[in-house]
């Protein structure tokens, strides 16, 4: 029974334009406007001092319904594992601070067919969870701290997206930028745990901030996949 | 009469031949691999720092067709900035980025020919690179602020492929390259600090490999 169900399903597919598929891409990110400012100094207001965000590497998974020929819905989870930031001229930072995101997006493609393959434009929405690594050094009543905490910001976002398509068979490669907007200026609960080490008793207590983030982040991630379609 | 029928000859003659003359521009990411994205340039004994991030890419390129599956091709490019994205040592407190300047002669050969191509490339080249850091160096018991930039050459190649999707005299194209420049070894430093020059001999030991996501539109002229 089950079997013709999936049939029927298979061919009112077909005869529609609709397909499946899924696919996983890799790539690399750009962080792009004040994300990026190469200014040398991002302020995280009140005592915290940020540098300016690098690239990174970004690869993700996603799952894609064909519904015509011309149009299909994406929905994707990518990763940028680590945006070094430069942090220049802080002299009390002991580390570089860390910032990851992590996009979940849905979003719409709409393909224009050339030969063997396709030019596609899109759009989409998502949230994104950005964390962002600060440690360093602290002096204060004759007293010396080494601290490290992660910021959590996760907000809503947009993207755009261009690219080509080449199919062989079940197989589509793609290959494209996709911009990024996030609206994720704001206020953020900082969390850290801070150790005396001088004098050194080595006591570590968690401490907490808020944290004034003054700017949206922007991205372009410049990404390749590979996309199989099982129906 | 004489203009239409060398016109005339020379596409049948092309049209026969597979020949072919195109111009296209291309634009995209450079992603460091290797040692120049994990160790950076030692500036002098002191001063290291290093970490190359990706950088946005654009160029031009020619194109010769020179038989059905085989084009030549000849490309200049320019990466606006290679940020140094961490700096080891305080007392190089900033980095103005890497540029670089690809000039390259290959050949593109067509494993799927037709009007949506895939096809491997190969070729090799001349780059200049060029690095800008700015940091403080102590000389006769005083402390400067310098800027050192420095300028390397070296030759390369690369190697790679693509696809493209063809409509009309355009053709729509995704290359990725693998560079590799033979760019080891000294090279001159030029600091500028209190009003005076200096140069320093750098040391650099390895060589520059980077891979290239790049897209592009051709244009075929003829």
């Amino acid at each position: 029974m089950w079997k013709i169900i999936a049939a029927a399903a298979a061919t009112a597919a077909a005869a529609h334009g609709i397909g499946f598929g899924v696919g996983a891409f890799g790539g690399v990110a750009l962080p792009e406007g004040d994300t990026a400012a190469r200014d040398g100094r991002v302020v995280y207001n009140p005592t915290l001092y940020g540098g300016d965000a690098g690239s990174s590497a970004a690869w993700g998974g996603k799952a894609l319904a064909s519904l015509t020929p011309a149009l299909s819905a994406e929905f994707a989870v990518a990763y940028h594992p680590n945006h070094n930031t430069k942090g220049w001229g802080e002299s009390m930072w002991n580390e570089a601070p860390k910032l990851t995101l992590l996009p979940i997006t849905l979003g719409a493609r709409f393909a224009f067919a050339l030969g063997a393959g396709s030019v596609y434009v899109g759009a989409g929405g998502g949230y994104f969870l950005e964390k962002l690594g600060l440690g360093g050094g602290v002096f204060g009543g004759g007293r010396t701290y080494e601290y490290y905490g992660e910021v959590e910001i996760n907000s809503p976002g947009a993207y755009v997206a261009a690219g080509l398509t080449y199919r062989l068979g079940e197989f589509e490669m793609e290959a494209g930028p996709r911009f990024f907007a996030v609206w994720n200026k704001g206020e953020y609960d900082y969390t850290y745990e801070a150790t005396q080490i001088f004098p050194p008793t080595y006591e570590t207590e968690e401490r907490s901030a808020v944290i004034y983030k003054g700017f949206n982040d922007r991205f372009v991630d410049v990404l390749v996949g590979l996309n199989y379609y099982f129906m | 009469m004489y203009k239409l029928i060398s016109a005339g000859a020379v596409f049948a003659v092309s049209a026969a031949w597979g020949l072919g003359l195109g111009i296209g521009v291309f634009g995209g990411a450079a992603v460091p691999l290797g040692a120049m994205a994990g160790e950076g340039i030692t500036l002098a004994p002191h001063d290291e720092v290093g970490h190359l991030g990706s950088s946005w890419k654009v160029g031009g390129k020619t194109l010769l067709g020179l038989i059905p599956r085989l084009e030549l091709e000849a490309a200049a490019a320019y990466h606006a900035g290679h940020a140094t994205e961490h700096v080891d040592n305080p007392q190089v407190p900033g980095a103005e980025g890497t540029t670089l300047v690809p000039v390259t002669a290959g050949a593109n050969y067509k494993i799927l020919a037709g009007p949506s191509p895939a096809y491997v490339s190969a070729g090799a080249g001349y780059y200049r690179q060029k690095s800008a850091y700015v940091g403080f160096m102590s000389r006769q018991s005083r402390t400067f602020l310098y800027r050192a930039e420095i300028t390397i050459r070296g030759p390369g190649f690369y190697v790679g492929g693509g696809f493209g999707l063809g409509a009309g005299p355009f053709t729509f194209a995704f290359e990725p390259r693998l560079h590799v420049i033979l760019n080891k070894g000294d090279h001159t430093t030029t600091y500028d600090a209190g009003g005076a020059t200096y140069e320093v001999e750098t040391k650099k030991d390895y060589n520059d490999v980077y891979v290239d996501l790049l897209f592009g539109v051709n244009y075929k002229i003829l």
